[in-house]
């Protein structure tokens, strides 16, 4: 899926006081993409994560997804757009602490009407595709920090979204556990998904075919 | 799906919280329950007394002294009294009004009765005695274990006989078949001519009348003794439940020829019923709805776990929305929370409530209860109602919540 962002601002208010986030942002990342966001903290990469993501809108411009304006899409398109086409990953994983493994990557499919034995199914082999097949009835809290993050890929793939939306996935990792879930990342985008991963490590953007930085609101091609 | 997702995830965080869960449908739990035991008892009181009316028959029709309206007609002014009121009017009603009624062909039944004092010489007390004709035996249903009840000829000649209930014999010849025996009233021998069957004071009359202390004797007898010959009421027995409404025509216009004008009251049955039961019902629905209130109070304490659930949740509500919920799954997702603490709360106070209402009666066998069904699917209806109308607020606050802000809370 095409991605293309079109002088984007993003203001975000706080009673008489304004933080501009965003200011005239313009980015294009085409189908099947691998492209690193770096930038400091605070610069505005989360933000604009979000807004790629359909889960925020711009305070100004226009985002095209294949094509289409999203602006004018209301909450329930957006999240039909969330769930089918966009795969989340997190630092800090956001796995539900009350259901399993299992349960967590099913959710997605859930979202979908896909039918619960169908979800099971599809959720066990994410599971086993990305080698967690001892850990399907382990609850979050009973995975390491590696193992919950491939859970969350897991989640967020399950539904063969064309745009794999990651931030900071490895922020929270040791590096050869980071290098792991980067090659997981890597194999999906061979298989044709759009990957932007936000990043502080260098060592990552250098990894990925393209990467940009976020400075004072502005971005530009490294 | 969608809402099978949403069922799941209520019963998942449900028991993710057991306690806390328990705790909140507590208060359902107590709502329900005293619904269902108030109005049980309520409607127990209601089906004894109407089972204790019916148990004369339903065709059984009372004639007292003076004017009684059950259902007063609504007046214009405020200022009007009654003339005659129950019980305190000067006793209009004679034999003769008896002796006309036994003339009308209509009725199967008629029976002058008349309470009055006499001096139990043996035991040295006054007693209470019952004057009555023959046709008391069927309308009253009396069974008798020795003898027979009094004749059309005993009431012809004012006869000195008695007939006496099951406790009377024993304290006043020991017990056994007491016919033919004689006891003094004032002085006078009176000749036992039957006695009747015990009957367990639950079946007493509508009156709380105790059948085995009674003593009758021909009302003819006891009205030759008395100066002013009124008597107490006459009761009437129709010939079916259909021709009491004929009955008490045909009752009126005959007394009317003996009364110049309507100085007495003619009271069906179910005139008696309705006014009981008027009153009986508005009591039960006062201590359903003083119940119901605790119901509200479970209500509002579903709401602010559902506030503190939802502001817990926060971050997975994000997460939710992240992965593809809508604003409505989220909503779905909580209403159902709560609706499901009511629902289960309702189910656990109504078994403990239908439990309650039938162990009352063992535990304390004065009280009678009877679960009614209305009164269930009102209180099922009301928990459902107070878990959907609690709930809104906490789901659609949870529905509303921004996404962004949702994932960035700690
Ligand atoms: N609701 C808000 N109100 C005001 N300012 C906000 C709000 N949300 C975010 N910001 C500000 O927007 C800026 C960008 O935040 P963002 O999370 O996008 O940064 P980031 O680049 O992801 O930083 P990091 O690398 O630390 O994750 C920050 O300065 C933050 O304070
Ligand atoms: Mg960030």
């Amino acid at each position: 899926m095409s991605i293309e962002i079109k002088n984007v601002f993003k203001t975000y208010k706080n009673g008489d006081e304004y933080t501009e986030v965003l200011t005239n942002i313009s980015l294009t990342i085409g189908d099947g993409e691998m492209v690193a966001i770096t930038g400091p903290s605070g610069s505005g990469k989360s933000t604009l994560m979000n807004i790629i993501g359909c889960l925020d809108r711009p305070t100004k411009g226009s985002y095209l997804l294949e094509g289409q304006d999203t602006g004018g899409l209301n909450d329930k398109k957006l999240a039909a757009i969330r769930n089918e086409h966009i795969g989340f990953v997190f630092q800090s994983f956001n796995l539900l602490p009350q259901y399993t493994a299992l349960e967590n990557v099913e959710l997605p499919m859930l979202y979908a009407n896909t039918s619960p034995g169908v979800a099971r199914k599809k959720a066990r082999e994410a599971l086993i595709t990305l080698g967690l097949e001892q850990r399907i009835k382990y609850k979050p809290n009973q995975l390491s920090g590696g193992q919950k993050q491939r859970v969350a890929i897991a989640r967020a793939i399950v539904n063969t979204p064309s745009v794999i939306l990651a931030d900071e996935p490895t922020g929270s990792l040791d590096s050869k556990t980071g290098k792991e879930v980067l090659e997981v990342f890597k194999t999906l985008n061979k298989s044709g998904k759009t990957v932007i991963i936000v990043t502080h490590d260098p060592a990552i953007a250098s990894e990925t075919n393209r990467a940009v930085k976020i400075k004072d609101g502005v971005i530009e091609e490294v | 799906m969608r809402v099978g997702e949403s069922v799941r995830s209520g019963f998942k965080s449900l028991l993710h919280n057991k306690l806390r869960s328990f705790l909140t449908m507590l208060g359902i739990v107590i709502g329900i329950f005293s619904v269902i035991m108030l109005t049980s008892i309520g409607e127990g009181v209601k089906a004894q007394v109407t089972s204790q009316v019916e148990s004369l028959g339903a065709n059984l029709l009372y004639v007292l002294p003076g004017k009684v309206e059950i259902n007063p007609h609504k007046t214009e002014s405020r200022l009007g009294v009654r003339e005659t009121g129950f019980g305190q009017a000067n006793n209009t009603l004679t034999y003769e009004d008896v002796m006309a009624l036994r003339e009308e062909k209509q009725l199967k039944a008629v029976t002058g009765l008349y309470t009055g004092v006499d001096r139990l010489d043996k035991l040295k007390i006054l007693v209470s005695t019952t004057g009555a004709d023959e046709d008391l035996k069927q309308i009253s249903n009396l069974r008798l274990r020795y003898g027979r009840f009094i004749s059309k000829a005993d009431r012809e000649h004012s006869a000195r006989v008695a007939v006496i209930g099951d406790q009377a014999n024993k304290e006043i010849f020991g017990g056994g078949n007491s016919v033919s025996r004689t006891f003094k009233l004032n002085g006078k021998d009176y000749e036992v001519i039957g006695v009747l069957e015990y009957k367990k004071p639950e079946n007493m009359g509508p009156r709380g009348e105790d059948i085995n202390v009674k003593i009758y004797l021909p009302i003819t007898e006891m009205l030759n003794r008395q100066k002013d010959k009124n008597i107490s009421q006459i009761l009437v027995q129709a010939k079916s439940a259909g021709q009491v409404d004929s009955t008490q025509k045909v009752i009126k216009a005959a007394m009317l020829k003996n009364h110049g004008e309507e100085e007495f009251s003619i009271l069906k049955q179910q005139d008696m019923l309705n006014a009981i039961n008027n009153i009986l019902g508005i009591l039960t629905a006062g201590l359903g709805g003083i119940a119901a209130i605790s119901l509200l109070v479970g209500g509002i304490g579903i709401m602010n776990i559902m506030l503190v659930s939802v502001t817990e949740r926060t971050r997975e509500i994000g997460v939710r929305k992240a992965i593809g919920a809508s604003r409505r799954d989220i909503l779905i997702q909580f209403m159902i929370e709560a609706v499901f603490l009511s629902v289960v709360g309702g189910v656990l106070g109504l078994a403990a409530g239908v439990g309650g209402a039938k162990l009352l009666p063992e535990a304390v066998p004065t009280i009678q209860t009877a679960v009614s069904i209305p009164a269930i699917i009102v209180a099922i209806v009301f928990a459902i109602l107070v878990g959907v109308f609690f709930g809104v607020y906490p789901a659609t606050k949870a529905a509303k919540l921004n996404p962004i802000e949702a994932l960035r809370s700690e």
